[in-house]
């Protein structure tokens, strides 16, 4: 099958989404299907892939508390444009086409078999709300939706009105699995592993430097290591390890170098793959109390792989980490469960599941994807609802 | 003579946009046309698996029978109306019941060459239930547009029969660490 992929953020800026449209597409082809990505990419000088195309640089513009990435101009639109053409894909992927991107900008000027998939999970964005008219003249394009997680899909149905299939998110689990520990990891003292950005106060990384010196005075000599892009305000003890942003190879070791990983985050999250990813290398977890993280904790006996602790809560989450680092027994069996949970989100499985989409997405479309005659937005008219 | 312009500037940007809508608006009946066709085709594959799985002698001899007797009217069936809701939704329960004595079955004689029809039951329902979906997104996307007060007014939907949803029960028949006879971690 030729695929065609959009990614919405830039190739050369570590993210969950553009990780997901890379694994996706590597997982494509290791199956013999000939894929094809479009991103933007803010390095002229960074190296790609054979299969990647470029859509131009993004222009970072601040909304709604974050800064948005968008890729629009007619430069972009021609590139699109010609991928389209030359592509001739069976089915066209974009992903997160709700927000002002190359996604958008891709959907606006194709038509055929088009799948999207939807990431985002937020009950009150004010960009949906806004965008909702315009927005829905391209989003009818689309045959197949997904959503990647139940919270994902309850954001489509509020502000888009319709349906979506949920696949959740894919992890090579075999990469985490059979990684190495850093040299010197996880030590005698004990270690607890933190993954994300420092300095974003949802993922929670102030909750855990509070609750370690609760968990100082029963081990004195356990460590924190922590990776991930960001500053911080404060120095911190000698015994929190700060490796900075680090590649995936290394992530996938940082994951293997801890007796316990630590999700703190205290919202906003609509899947929590650092807990899957968690459980690939066969490491125990502690994560806050989550809608999202409790689903992917669950086990299919109803058996949890990991502990929670009640959300901003440091204390509660020094108690959980304290009763995994004092019982081997316990944390042997979170890694068993954790095994038997990852293994339906490994990414053949999940692939499959994607393909599954694509082969119904087609049947239900007509003809196959190619590049509008014209673009579709509504001449000047009275925008009636 | 400025009111004269003015009138005859409305009128070019109603007509454009009416012609924009009715456009729009065959491209959504297009596409309810197609999801309607992959529907109605993944139902008849189900209908089909339905019935291998009653014939393969997974099951005992009642409730094969009864597998068969509702899998042949939804064999025949057409249109999607509501007297295919039905068959469907008669289906669906029966099948759900079938593929649960079957997964028993062929777990207490542990053989998995049983299980092939029953997995193939499995995976035909799950692609009926996304062709569902999949329709009804196009048939809401179109009702959208239809109701619209320009397209009411000035007949835009023509001759085009409304499109309609099609409901039945069709959650997944899969129950989780069921479908494999030998449990994984032990």
């Amino acid at each position: 099958m030729r695929v065609g992929l959009v990614s919405p953020y830039p190739w050369d800026v570590p993210g969950g989404v553009v990780a997901h449209v890379r694994d996706l597409a590597e997982t494509l082809i290791g199956l013999g299907h000939d894929v094809s990505v479009i991103t933007p990419v803010d390095d002229e000088d960074v190296e790609l892939p054979s299969w990647v195309t470029r859509a131009g640089r993004s222009v970072p513009v601040p909304f709604n508390g974050s800064v948005s990435r968008l890729v629009f101009g007619p430069l972009s639109a021609t590139r699109v444009r010609r991928w389209l053409h030359d592509g001739e894909f069976d089915v066209l992927h974009v992903h997160s086409p709700e927000t002002l991107s190359l996604s958008l900008l891709a959907l606006m000027n194709a038509r055929g078999p088009i799948v999207a998939t939807f990431h985002a999970a937020n009950p009150r964005s004010r960009v949906l709300a806004l965008l909702q008219s315009p927005l829905q003249v391209q989003i009818e394009k689309i045959s197949g939706r997904i959503a990647v997680s139940p919270a994902a899909r309850k954001t489509i149905v509020e502000h888009l009105g319709g349906d979506a299939v949920v696949v959740p998110n894919g992890v090579h689990v075999n990469r985490y699995a059979d990684a190495e520990p850093l040299p010197g990891w996880p030590g005698d003292g004990g270690t607890i592993g933190f993954v994300g950005r420092i300095d974003e106060p949802r993922k929670g990384l102030a909750v855990l430097l509070e609750a370690m010196p609760y968990l100082w005075k029963t081990w004195p000599e356990l460590r924190l290591l922590v990776a991930g892009p960001g500053e911080l305000d404060e120095p911190v003890d000698e015994r929190v390890v700060l490796l900075g942003q680090v590649d995936e190879d290394v992530k996938a070791r940082v994951y293997r170098s801890i007796d316990v990983f630590v999700a703190p985050n205290i919202g906003g999250e609509s899947f929590g793959i650092i807990l899957l990813e968690a459980m690939a290398a066969a490491t125990p977890v502690v994560a806050s109390d989550l809608d999202a993280f409790r689903r992917v904790l669950e086990a299919p006996d109803g058996a949890r792989a990991g502990l929670v602790a009640t959300v901003g809560d440091a204390e509660s989450l020094a108690h959980a980490c304290g009763s995994l680092l004092s019982s081997p027994e316990r944390r042997a069996t979170l890694r068993r469960v954790g095994r038997s949970v990852v293994e339906r989100y490994d990414w053949s499985v999940v692939a499959r599941e994607v393909m599954r989409v694509y082969e119904t997405a087609i049947a239900a479309s007509v003809g196959r994807v190619m590049e509008e005659p014209e673009p579709v937005t509504p001449p000047i008219g009275p925008g009636e609802q | 003579m400025w009111t004269a312009v003015a009138l005859a500037a409305a009128v070019v940007v109603l007509f454009l946009y009416a012609n924009w809508t009715a456009r729009r608006l065959d491209r959504l009946h297009s596409r309810v046309d197609a999801a309607a066709a992959a529907l109605h085709a993944q139902l008849l594959l189900r209908a089909e698996a339905a019935l291998t799985l009653a014939e393969s002698g997974a099951l005992e001899n009642a409730s094969a029978e009864r597998l068969r007797r509702v899998a042949e009217p939804a064999l025949a069936a057409h249109g999607l109306g509501h007297d295919r809701e039905i068959v469907e939704n008669t289906l669906s329960r029966c099948l759900a019941a079938a593929v649960d004595t079957a997964t028993d079955l062929s777990r207490q004689q542990r053989s998995r060459a049983a299980s092939a029809p029953v997995d193939a039951t499995v995976e035909a329902a799950a692609r009926a239930s996304m062709a569902r979906r999949f329709h009804n997104d196009a048939v809401r996307d179109a009702l959208v547009v239809r109701r619209r007060r320009i397209v009411r007014w000035l007949h835009l939907a023509g001759h085009a029969p409304q499109p309609s949803y099609f409901e039945i029960d069709d959650a997944p028949l899969e129950k989780p660490g069921v479908a494999t006879p030998a449990a994984p971690y032990d």
